[in-house]
């Protein structure tokens, strides 16, 4: 779908990071948090069928409200052509006249979270 | 200094005394009669200079020494209070003077000063004597000092300020003052020994007796203020006022205002001077020391009540037309004469030696107040002037007797009453001084005539009542003195001649010289002090000495009073019963053995046991008023209205407050009150208890509740407010 | 062709699918992996948007790669979390850690 998108660098983005990390890192979870000869209880809690009601509503209103927007349905524009949008997309995150702060501060988080990852989760030597 | 102001300096030191003795000197018996006796005599000087001073003087009736200060403010005006000498207050203040300096120096004597302690005694008895050991080992018994005896003195000085308060005060409500002053100090003094029952009783009697008359006084008092305007005597007595008293009427029997008053005044003095039917208190009052009896009943506040009827005579006589007396002169004419004789009949059967001088005394009240009733003022002051000697001179010797008899008790260890005339005999021998003394008295009493005061004095009123043709005063007075003449002679006789008839009086002592020096001075004068009102037409030695008394006196009243004119018949009257008197009563009385009984027992029969018995007025009394008195007391106040009705009332109240506060407490203030602040509370933790289940604690649960919100805004903003 | 209705629908439906998986699941991990698709819907919506409307501008792109960025870590502090939960209340079913309950 990205790829129909014409956005390749998403494409690749979704697969390498979904799949291999974080789809990885759920696994690792599973298999750390798992009750040992457990016997199977339902995997849905007390109030799923208000959870489904919920979701339902929502995407009707979501849908009904997309509906009466206008520019609901345009069709794919043209893309200005010869313009490569990883260049781009690469100059752009790091020009400082651009996004380059975000960047910056994306990846000061992605520290954080590294390191909180790793506190929380570590076993108190006591 | 102005004599005025030495007047006003008269009564301070006995007043004095009385602080300085309660508070300082109580505990050292020489101080405390030093102090009482430097007062009188500070007094008795004072006394003195002023009589000489106001005999000096002349028109002293008309021009008195008087002086007033503003004492409280009534109104616009201020009530006034000051001094006052005329001839009364003169003739007053001699006597007064005399006779209370003489008596404080025997209460020294007769209180037993110098003796040791007594074994037993104890503040409020008499004394008991005590037991001393001599040289030679004998063991016998002395008199012993009278514990209380800085009390005494005391308030004999309280006292003598009291009379010289009411004898030189210038308006009635002072005299008043002085009045209940000394009525107080008699309750105090006939209640001397307030250990022995008797003597409570006798000064509860003496007070409240009294206090009927005072009450009734005061009624007149302020009856006479309210018309009048003011108390003091050159108001009251001016013609003016006179006048307006006597036009005044009242709803009393038609009587006019001056008659009321001075009826209300005269009520007075039947209670202080002990007249009949008021005469009750006297005799009993007999339980006081005998320095008491002296002072205070015989010389100075039974005469006070006295002084007051002669003091207010121009209103007693206001109204008094052609000589015709008021009605409140009969009155006083009435009583005074019939309590003389009634009196005198008693004295004829009593024993006790100080009963019989008590019962003379109303008598011879009786005789002074008969003769204002007559309108013989000037004799009436006059027996009032000698009367004050002989009777306060009679009854310090009758002490005496009593001292030398108890002395004879206490050596021989018999038990007899000292006081009993049964018991006595032949003391001339013992007591020469009080024999010759007490002769002197009595014969001054009884009129013996020329040599003794009495007769001058007793026989001036006899006059005056034979030649205002009054008859029946005439002949009951006349009667009264054969009876006094008698009964005086028999107590004599009984006493000091024949043989002792115990052998207590066998061995009994003359007094020592603090009790025989008054006896003496007070004889001097019970012989003296009657030639200063001779009348000039008395045969032979009449107008050698001028009738001083007569014109001294007579100065007081606006109008002078008449000269009585000389007649043979009163004198001839007088001689006859005083002497024959005295003569029957040695002749009946000069052998009576001891232990007999009287010998006019079995002669009088049923009437001598009437007589005994004061004629049993005493339990008439005590039937119509005391006993009612105790019943409305105890029954009626106490039990019914106190403790029933006013407490059953005050009980009832308490209840009904209990039970209207538990129906406030269990019905208002436990469900409502408390209820409430309950029901708040209990709703809260309710409201809680049951919403606290919202939180589970779990996320999702949170999570759902928050869209279901979200969404329900969302939808409302967009459905129904997006709609114009 | 395909317009961008169909992009804005699927997105839709992935985020209330997303939705119903993080209110109705009982596993933590599960609901962890409800939360990235629905964070994954969101890029998609944003791309969409981007290539539909403005597609010369950079910024959509740019946003896109933050939200991954975000998105990347808030699962790995998830996942520490619930391994941190696990060792003291050896669950991770949402409904049984009701600490915080009354």
């Amino acid at each position: 779908m990205y790829g129909l998108l014409s956005a390749t660098f998403f494409a690749v983005i979704q697969v390498v990071i979904y799949i291999g990390a974080i789809a990885i890192l759920m696994i690792f979870a599973i298999m750390l948090t798992r009750r040992v000869k457990q016997e199977v209880g339902s995997t849905v809690n007390k109030g799923w069928w208000l959870a489904g009601v919920m979701s339902l509503v929502l995407f009707t209103a979501l849908v009904l409200m997309f509906s009466t927007w206008s520019g609901f349905r345009t069709t794919l524009p043209e893309m200005p052509a010869d313009v490569d949008t990883i260049k781009v997309l690469g100059t752009a995150l790091v020009s400082p006249n651009a996004y380059v702060l975000p960047f910056e501060i994306a990846s000061v988080l992605l520290l954080a979270a590294l390191i909180g990852a790793i506190v929380v989760a570590s076993e108190k030597k006591s | 200094m102005e004599t005025s102001t030495l007047v006003w300096l008269l009564p301070l030191p006995p007043l004095l005394a009385f602080f300085l003795i309660i508070f300082l000197t109580n505990r050292s018996k020489g101080l405390s009669h030093t102090l009482g006796i430097l007062s009188v005599l500070l007094s008795f000087i004072g006394s003195m200079i002023i009589v000489v001073k106001g005999l000096q003087a002349g028109h002293l009736g008309e021009e008195p020494f008087t002086s007033v200060i503003n004492w409280f403010p009534t109104g616009d005006t201020w009530f006034q209070i000051g001094v006052w000498v005329d001839p009364l207050t003169i003739v007053t203040l001699f006597f007064v003077a005399w006779t209370v300096l003489m008596i404080f120096i025997y209460s020294v004597g007769y209180q037993n000063y110098g003796q040791p302690a007594g074994d037993h005694d104890a503040p409020g008895l008499p004394p008991h004597g005590a037991m001393v050991e001599d040289e030679k080992g004998h063991k016998h018994r002395v008199p012993s000092i009278e514990p209380m005896y800085s009390r005494f003195f005391a308030f004999i000085a309280l006292f003598a300020f009291g009379m010289y308060v009411l004898v030189v005060s210038n308006n009635l409500l002072t005299l008043f003052v002085g009045w209940e002053i000394m009525g107080l100090c008699s309750y105090l003094l006939i209640g001397f020994w307030y250990a022995k029952p008797s003597a409570r009783a006798a000064a509860i009697k003496a007070f409240l007796t009294t206090r009927v008359g005072d009450v009734i006084m005061l009624l007149g008092l302020a009856y006479l203020y309210t018309l009048a305007g003011s108390l003091s005597y050159d108001v009251i007595f001016s013609e003016e006022t006179l006048h307006l008293l006597t036009s005044t009427g009242t709803p009393i029997l038609g009587l006019s205002a001056a008659a009321l008053i001075g009826i209300f005044l005269f009520i007075g003095t039947i209670g202080k001077s002990a007249q009949w039917p008021l005469h009750v208190w006297l005799p009993d009052a007999m339980e006081g020391p005998t320095p008491v009896s002296a002072m205070i009943h015989a010389a100075t506040m039974v005469s006070a009540g006295v002084y007051l009827v002669i003091r207010v005579f121009p209103i007693i006589s206001a109204g008094m037309s052609h000589g015709e007396p008021t009605i409140t002169m009969n009155l006083m004419a009435f009583i005074g004469a019939f309590t003389g004789l009634f009196a005198a009949t008693i004295a004829v059967t009593q024993n006790d030696i100080k009963r019989v001088l008590a019962y003379s005394t109303i008598s011879q009240l009786g005789y002074m107040i008969a003769a204002i009733g007559i309108g013989a003022y000037v004799a009436a002051a006059f027996h009032l002037f000698t009367h004050a000697f002989f009777k306060a001179l009679l009854f310090l010797g009758s002490g005496s007797v009593i001292h030398g008899v108890e002395h004879g008790v206490m050596h021989t260890d018999e038990h007899v009453d000292p006081q009993d005339m049964f018991n006595m005999g032949g003391l001339r021998k013992k007591m020469p001084i009080t024999f010759w003394t007490f002769l002197i008295g009595g014969l001054a009493l009884s009129g013996f005539p020329l040599l003794t005061a009495g007769f001058w004095s007793k026989d001036e009123i006899l006059a005056d009542a034979f030649a205002h043709s009054n008859w029946p005063v005439f002949i009951v007075l006349a009667l009264a003195a054969l009876l006094t003449a008698f009964y005086t002679m028999r107590q004599i006789t009984l006493t000091f001649l024949g043989e002792p008839r115990t052998k207590a009086a066998e061995h009994a002592v003359e007094s020592k010289w603090t009790m025989t020096l008054p006896l003496v001075g007070l004889a001097v004068f019970a012989v003296a002090a009657g030639w200063i009102g001779i009348t000039n037409d008395f045969p032979i030695i009449g107008g050698l000495v001028p009738n001083w008394m007569h014109d001294f006196v007579g100065e007081t009243l606006a109008e002078h009073p008449a000269v009585v004119r000389f007649s043979w018949i009163p004198l001839i009257t007088s001689l006859v019963v005083a002497l024959g008197g005295l003569g029957l009563g040695w002749y009946v009385y000069r052998d009576v053995p001891a232990g007999e009984a009287d010998p006019l027992e079995k002669p009088l029969g049923p009437v001598y046991k009437l007589l005994k018995n004061k004629y049993y007025f005493d339990e008439l009394y005590d039937f119509l008023f005391v006993r009612p008195a105790y019943w409305i007391s105890e029954t009626f106040t106490y039990l019914w209205l106190d403790r029933r009705i006013i407490d059953g009332f005050l009980h009832f109240v308490a209840r009904i407050t209990f039970s209207v506060g538990g129906i406030f407490r269990n019905y208002i203030d436990k469900p409502i009150v408390n209820g409430f602040g309950d029901f708040v509370g209990e709703s809260v933790k309710r409201l809680g208890r049951s919403s606290r289940f919202i939180q589970t604690g779990r996320v999702q649960q949170y999570m759902i509740m928050a869209l279901i919100i979200a969404f329900g805004t969302l939808f409302y903003y967009l459905f129904f407010l997006s709609q114009p | 062709m395909i317009s961008l209705s169909y992009f804005l629908v699927f997105a839709a439906a992935l985020f209330c699918i997303g939705l119903y998986g993080v209110l109705a699941r009982k596993n933590a991990i599960a609901i962890l992996m409800g939360i990235e698709l629905m964070l994954n819907a969101v890029v998609i919506n944003l791309i969409a948007f981007w290539r539909f409307r403005t597609p010369e501008m950079i910024a959509g792109q740019a946003f896109a790669v933050i939200v991954f960025a975000v998105a990347a870590a808030e699962v790995a502090v998830g996942l520490a979390l619930f391994i941190a939960v696990y060792r003291r209340r050896n669950t991770i079913a949402a409904d049984e850690i009701d600490l915080l309950k009354w």
